[in-house]
């Protein structure tokens, strides 16, 4: 529908200011990117950051990371249309972190591996075909993954600084973001990345509790309850109400997903405790970072539900634009960074922005280098190893992997131009994550606490951690389609029935028992068989340690 | 749509108290990390420049 872009942006308190403070803010992120160049001179210190990373500098890079812009909208959208009720992932994932925290549950014996990516693990347990395989579906599905990640962030800057919300000025911040990323991250690699991750924890920390209150004293807690129990009744606040915008299934994927995953097995944050000094620091850094990891959901839901409240109390000619049959497009993501461009006071503005662009830019980089080494560690340089016998140079391997950043870069550029999809943007990336997740997480744990594991058997689960595509709501509507057709069956009713959750359990469930299965039928020869070849790859950025 | 909005005050209560408690705790948190962090890298950098 028409947007009333001039009431909007006549509401939004961004002025010429805080573009200054975003300007200078950026500017010194850059230099910093550009100044650290110097010590990128091998694989590891250019992606591991030479694994000299303490627990204190540990958590702050790992919050900046996972505390991105992304993080903050689908988050904020997930408050905004399921109320009160979505603080149950935060809770999941608290908990899921300090459980790993605790326990060191696959990512300290993984650091203790001393490799730099999860398919180099692969390699070494199950051999070189698994670590290729593996990088392939990792890098695919995390490039995907990440493929909405530039077009939320632009939407962000859009409604908070009052741009007009039609899609130029979308595609001119897009384009814009992708080209400070690209330089930055091509430039410093990991060492960059950790320093402005640190820069960012210290801003956005303080910025995210700052805005929390004033949140709260602008539009108020009671209100904030009044508004969810009218607007979503018992489902905006239980979130094993069916009906609502959660469920039981919905719940219980969650502890896989976010409890988990989130933590233990998604790369970036595992590339996080590779980078550490010792397996023990691994488990210092988890244990502390379950308060953040719990905050980086909890805060932006709040937002988001208090940008419901804030919309829902508002003059119908702008509250209709956000509650209702005839909200816009996209209307749970944009709710949020409008709301905060008429609550925050100029300045303070300027600063949450800034911060914002730079938890973009922080995921972003971080995404991008983990991707493209995946991509050249694990996919290109064993092939080259197979067809020429010979290794890549370290020279060779970090150009490799700009090539391969920039590269994503226009990826990512062009799906978030020409992507539709319906899913909320926390289901897309979960059930894009989940395409690698399933398959990574039954692997990882069966090959580093069961020693009948087999290469065969990670192959497989491999495989079929795959098929969490079907969750994809295009893909599953597609197959119900098709099926019940053939079936004569109601398809209307199976579309509502059959939710993406569902698909990622049945999918977990399947990999689980094909692994075991598949190993206990085609155990390896002798124990290690798969790992004689992984002697013959001379790994120069596990070597060079 | 539910008359009273208060029927759901136990659930309200109990997630308010869980915002409460995680913003203090982090604000704490954020404190200690900062100032650690910042030791942290000028120990990385003077070990990548050897």
């Amino acid at each position: 529908m028409l947007i009333a872009e001039t009431t909007l942006s006549t509401y939004s308190n961004f002025q010429i200011v805080d573009w200054i403070i975003v300007g200078c803010y950026l500017s010194i992120s850059l230099v910093i990117g550009i100044l650290v160049t110097r010590y990128a001179t091998s694989m590891t210190a250019y992606i591991g950051a030479g694994r000299s990373v303490g627990p204190w500098l540990g958590v702050a890079t790992m919050t900046g990371t996972e505390m991105g812009l992304i993080t903050v909208m689908y988050m904020a959208q997930s408050g905004f249309n399921g109320g009160f009720a979505a603080f149950h992932m935060a809770v999941i994932a608290g908990a899921g972190t300090l459980l790993v925290g605790l326990t060191g549950f696959i990512v300290a014996p993984l650091r203790a591996e001393r490799v730099l990516t999860i398919p180099e693990y692969y390699e070494k347990r199950f051999g070189r075909t698994a670590r290729v395989v593996g990088g392939i579906i990792l890098s695919g599905a995390g490039i995907l993954n990440m493929g909405l990640f530039l077009q939320v962030g632009a939407k962000f800057i859009v409604g908070a600084t009052g741009l007009s919300l039609d899609g130029t000025a979308l595609m001119v911040v897009m384009t814009v973001l992708l080209i400070l990323v690209l330089v930055y991250t091509v430039l410093g690699g990991m060492i960059s990345v950790i320093l402005t991750d640190y820069t960012q924890f210290v801003v956005l920390s303080f910025g995210v509790v700052a805005t929390t209150l004033l949140a709260i004293n602008e539009v108020g807690i009671s209100q904030m309850h009044d508004a969810v129990a009218r607007g979503m009744g018992e489902a905006g606040f239980n979130p094993m109400v069916e009906g609502g915008e959660f469920g039981i299934s919905y719940v219980l994927f969650q502890l896989f997903a976010a409890g988990i995953v989130g933590c233990a097995v998604w790369p970036t944050a595992v590339s996080r405790a590779l980078a550490m000094e010792s397996p023990k620091a691994v488990k210092k850094q988890y244990t502390i970072s379950a308060i953040s990891f719990t905050i980086r959901f909890l805060i932006p839901m709040f937002w988001g539900i208090a940008a419901f409240t804030f919309f829902v109390n508002s003059p119908s000619d702008i509250g209709n634009q956000f509650i209702g049959d005839n909200a816009m497009d996209d209307a749970g993501l944009y709710a949020m960074p409008v709301f905060l461009g008429q609550i925050l006071p100029t300045g303070l503005l300027g600063l949450i922005v800034a911060a914002m662009i730079a938890a973009f830019m922080s995921t972003h980089d971080s995404y991008l280098l983990c991707w493209s080494s995946v991509l050249t560690q694990d996919v290109v340089a064993p092939i080259a190893k197979q067809v020429s016998d010979k290794d890549l140079t370290n020279a060779n391997r970090i150009t490799l992997t700009r090539v391969f950043i920039v590269l994503i870069g226009a990826f990512i550029w062009g799906w978030g131009l020409f992507y539709e999809g319906s899913d909320s943007i926390w289901n897309y990336m979960v059930i894009t994550g989940s395409i690698y997740a399933t398959g990574a997480i039954v692997v990882l744990f069966g090959g580093l606490y069961w020693k009948r594991a087999s290469s065969t058997g990670a192959l497989v689960a491999l495989f079929a951690g795959s098929t969490a595509i079907l969750g994809l709501e295009p893909v599953r509507h597609f197959l119900i389609e098709g099926l019940g057709t053939l079936a004569g069956l109601e398809t209307t009713y199976w579309k509502s029935t059959i939710t993406s959750s569902m698909v990622g359990l049945f999918s977990l469930g399947l990999t689980t028992i094909l692994f075991i299965a598949v190993s206990l039928v085609f155990p390896d020869q002798v124990r290690g068989e798969a790992n004689s070849e992984k002697t013959a790859i001379n790994n120069e950025g596990s070597n060079d340690a | 749509m539910p008359d009273s909005p208060n029927e759901f005050s136990a659930w309200f209560n109990f997630w308010m108290a869980l915002l409460y408690a995680g913003l203090g705790v982090f604000a704490v948190v954020a404190v200690v990390v900062s100032v650690r962090g910042w030791q942290e890298i000028k120990t990385m950098l003077r070990k990548l420049k050897e």
